[in-house]
Formats: structure tokens, C-alpha cells, sequence
């Protein structure tokens, strides 16, 4: 078999074992939480106290209503919280399953759409809590509501190809994996999580050519405004389409040697 | 019908260090240091070749860093050597590593699923066995309780009753047995001379000379990664 066929093989096989990865997901968020009284709630309620104590603090520095300002920072925070776990775990995701990349024959696509899941589940929590605080504060929702599916579905494929991309590269060079979290952090505060971008200013030039606004507004906008901006799909479509050719390259040529790297 | 071909193999792994100024470099422990495609590196297999058909037992000995973990993972197509190739036939087992998948704090039982899963059994199979793995154990109350209040000889048990729960036709082993009471040590002896009369093929890594005497037909030695001796063994004739 060729490395390509090998490949293939893997996200097949990978795919089959999908009820695996989330038992295992779920093995690792539960892990985390367990012996605590609270468990699992505690992502929840940490989500809950953390906009609260922003939307108090902040709401005076921007020009938006407070009910709405809040909206906004939820909205953003929440999507926030997803892509930061999708993009460092997913880079971690074999230097942190290096006993079963050593010990098991099972493909390591596996562990990526485990990291994926995890991720997805860890999101699940702190989602009850956004929609908690939205429905409190009385948000309209919009018919363009329906474009959440397709939105939701690109951060998984995002997810997946994060993960097939940076997860061999992490192995090889643990040193990616610290600047991605250093890279993170920073970007958090250069996205329009806290703050608003207004036309014509530093920040609103910062926030458009910063791809993690885009892939915000594809659903921050709809839920909002109503609107969809077709111009942010245009833009995260064109990411995904390079990451997955650049992830399927990168898992192909490097899979024989993740066992050798982690 | 199981087969499992090993042919010609050999494995490089990278090596960190000062590049050898001689030809080769060969210590007490671990593979031979040589130069490979122009680079240093550890040679941890070298022309490793041997054929096993149904019902043959193979055990692997040597020194520490000798290479019979890194076989028995070549062995799993865990690694892809950068030379030779492995041909099986058969479905093959991976003990490698009794402990891989327990999550310290699910049950017992939880853990059997997980494990189950890994696998690849349904829900349904996995049930199935679950007296087996309850009676073979002893754990009985036990696999309520968090995996974490098992003691080692516990969890051995635990690891070893669910990977030869499973049915293979190749199972790999790699250094079993080392805790574990006089009594389980006979029942996990009595479950290794089951699974080699079935249609299995069994390779055992060990440093115990016990072990692969009662359980193997087949010793190989390895030293620095190379093949030093392969004998044929009578576990009649052994006296332990």
C-alpha cells in the first residue's frame, strides 16, 4: 500500500471507531471533575461567573447597552472557549496519547477525533450557560439562525484538520506547542471578544484581518443582527479549504514516523 | 489460520548525541550506534528474520534495550521499520501494555468497556464476557470500586483477564506476570497454555527464563538488536 492509500485507510478506520473516541471524550472531561460535588457543572458555572464579572466591568468601557454588551461578550466568549481547546488540544493530541501511540495498533485518527469531541463537549457545558444568559436577557432571535449548522460543522472540519496538521508537527517540535498557547492567549485580546470594532479605527483594521473575527461573525452575527456575513464564510471557507489540502499533506507524510516523534 | 512473517527487518532511531567518529559503537545495553544513510543513529533491530504458524509459541530474551519491546511494536505495526518488512495473518492481539486505556477513576467494570472498545466489541460482546473476565479475576465487589484503590497485583489481574478475554489470533505479550500471587500466576499460566493450543500465535517478551520456559516452544535471544541464538524448546523436559 501506498502512504496515500495508508492515509486513507486510517481516517476510514478512524471513523468507524467514532463511538470510541467519545467514550473516551467523555473518559477525560469526567477525569477531570471527578470526587467533585459539582463534576462537570463546575465548566458551566465558572463560564456564568466569568461573564458576569466581564460584562460588569466592561460594559462601562464600551458604547453598546449593557443587555447588549453582554450578549456580545457571551456569544464570543463561548465560541472563544471552543476554538482555543479545538486548536491546543488538538495540537497536543499525540504528545498527549503517547502511551497509545506506543502501545496500541489502533490509527491515530482516533485521538485526533477524540481531542475534537472532547472539545465539543467541553463546549456543550459552557453552551447551557450562554444560552442561560441569552435568554435572560431577552435576546430576538433572527430565521438566520439556521446558518449555526453549516457554521458548527466548519469548526468541527476545523477541528480535524487543526488537529491532523499541528498534532504531528507538536510531536515532532514540542517547542510549536508552547508558541501556539503563547500565540492564543494573545489573540484573545487582538479578536472582538471584550471589545467592539468600529470602522475606520486601529482596532477595526486589527479585527479585520484577524481570521479568528471571521470565524466569530459566521455565527455571532446571525444570532445577533440577523445577518449573514458573507463575507466571513467567504474568508473561513477559504482557510478550511487550504488546511485541509496542508493537514492532508502533513498526516500523510508524517504518520509513519508520529511513533518515532511523541 | 494465523502466519506471521518477519523478514529481513531492521529499525533505526534517532540519535542525540555527538556523531561517531568510529564505524560503530556497541555497549552492554541498548542497540548498536552506527551510521545510517549518513546520520548516527540507535540500530535497535538488524536483519531480524523469523517465520510462526499456528500454535507456535515464541519467547524473546536479552539484556536490557536489547530490542524485543521495539519487536514486539514492529511486531504490532506500531513502528514501520526502515528496512524489511512483516506479513500477518490473522487478527493480532496487543498486550503490550496491560495497563493502556484504564482510566484510574472509572469502575472496574467501566474500565472492562472502555477496554472492550479498544478492542473493537460491541456493548453486546462486551457484555458477554464480563462473567468471564468477574470469575477469572476474583475481583467480585472490587469492580465497583475506582480503579485507583487497586493494588498492582489487582490491576494485573484486571489487564491480563481482559486482554486474553478477547479472541486472537496472534497475542503479544510483553513482560507479564511480574506481580501477581502465587495463585493468579497459576491461573494466568493455565490461560496462556489455552490460548496457545487454540489456533493462536504467541510471543512473549520476558527477563524471567520460567516464564518462557513453561509457556514458549520457541526462545529467541536477542543482543543489540540482532538475533544471537533460536532454539527450539521442550517444555516437557524443563524442570522449574
Amino acid at each position: 500500500m501506498g502512504k496515500t492509500a495508508d492515509s486513507a485507510h486510517d481516517w476510514v478506520d478512524g471513523f468507524s471507531h467514532w463511538k470510541l473516541s467519545i467514550q473516551l471524550a467523555l473518559e477525560d472531561i469526567r477525569d477531570r471533575y471527578r470526587r467533585s460535588l459539582l463534576g462537570v457543572l463546575w465548566i458551566t458555572l465558572s463560564f456564568l461567573l466569568f461573564i458576569g464579572i466581564k460584562a460588569f466591568v466592561f460594559s462601562s468601557m464600551n458604547a453598546m447597552s449593557i443587555g447588549n454588551f453582554t450578549q456580545y461578550l457571551t456569544i464570543g466568549f463561548a465560541l472563544w472557549t471552543l476554538i482555543n481547546t479545538l486548536l491546543v488540544d488538538g495540537a497536543a493530541t499525540f504528545v498527549r496519547s503517547r502511551t497509545w501511540v506506543l502501545s496500541s495498533s489502533l490509527p491515530y485518527v482516533i485521538y485526533i477525533l477524540q481531542s475534537v469531541f472532547r472539545s465539543y463537549l467541553n463546549f456543550l457545558l459552557v453552551a447551557v450557560a450562554a444560552i442561560i444568559i441569552l435568554a435572560f436577557s431577552k435576546i430576538q432571535l433572527h430565521s438566520a439562525i439556521w446558518t449555526l449548522v453549516p457554521a458548527f460543522i466548519l469548526y468541527f472540519l476545523t477541528g480535524l484538520w487543526v488537529s491532523a496538521l499541528l498534532a504531528p508537527l507538536c510531536a515532532r517540535y514540542r517547542d510549536v506547542l508552547y508558541a501556539l498557547q503563547t500565540v492564543m492567549r494573545m489573540m484573545f485580546f487582538a479578536t472582538p471578544i471584550i471589545w467592539t470594532p468600529e470602522a475606520g479605527t486601529m482596532r477595526g483594521v486589527i479585527a479585520f484581518w484577524n481570521p479568528f473575527t471571521h470565524y466569530l461573525s459566521i455565527i455571532r452575527e446571525p444570532l445577533l443582527y440577523g445577518t449573514i456575513p458573507t463575507q466571513s464564510w467567504m474568508i473561513v471557507g477559504g482557510i478550511s479549504f487550504v488546511g485541509l489540502i496542508l493537514a492532508w499533506v502533513t498526516y500523510t507524510t508524517t504518520r509513519d514516523r508520529i511513533a518515532f516523534w511523541v | 489460520m494465523a502466519r506471521l512473517i518477519v523478514d529481513n527487518v531492521s529499525l533505526y532511531f534517532p540519535y542525540s548525541g555527538k556523531p561517531l567518529e568510529s564505524e560503530k559503537a556497541v555497549a552492554k545495553v541498548g542497540g548498536a550506534i552506527v551510521t545510517h544513510n549518513g546520520r548516527t543513529c540507535v540500530r535497535a533491530l538488524h536483519n531480524i528474520s523469523f517465520e510462526l504458524n499456528d500454535g507456535d509459541r515464541l519467547g524473546l530474551v536479552g539484556h536490557n534495550g536489547s530490542g524485543k519491546s521495539t519487536l514486539l511494536r514492529v511486531l504490532a505495526g506500531i513502528y514501520k521499520p526502515q528496512a524489511g518488512r512483516v506479513i500477518t495473518e490473522g487478527k493480532v492481539g496487543n498486550a503490550l501494555n496491560l495497563n493502556l486505556g484504564f482510566r484510574p477513576e472509572a469502575s472496574g467494570r467501566r474500565n472492562i468497556y472502555i477496554k472492550g472498545m479498544i478492542a473493537g466489541l460491541t456493548r453486546a460482546e462486551i457484555n458477554a464476557i464480563i462473567p468471564e473476565i468477574e470469575e477469572f479475576t476474583e475481583l467480585g465487589p472490587y469492580l465497583s470500586q475506582p480503579f485507583h484503590t487497586y493494588s498492582q497485583g489487582m490491576r494485573m489481574r484486571l489487564g491480563l483477564a481482559i486482554a486474553t478475554a478477547f479472541r486472537h489470533d496472534i497475542l503479544l505479550f510483553d513482560e507479564w506476570i511480574g506481580a501477581g500471587d502465587a495463585s493468579f500466576r497459576r491461573k494466568a499460566e493455565q490461560r496462556t497454555a489455552e490460548l496457545a493450543q487454540g489456533s493462536s500465535i504467541l510471543v512473549l517478551a520476558s527477563h524471567n527464563q520460567n516464564i518462557i520456559a513453561k509457556n514458549c516452544d520457541r526462545k529467541l535471544t536477542l543482543e543489540n538488536g540482532e538475533v544471537r541464538s533460536d532454539e527450539k524448546l521442550n517444555s516437557e523436559t524443563l524442570t522449574i
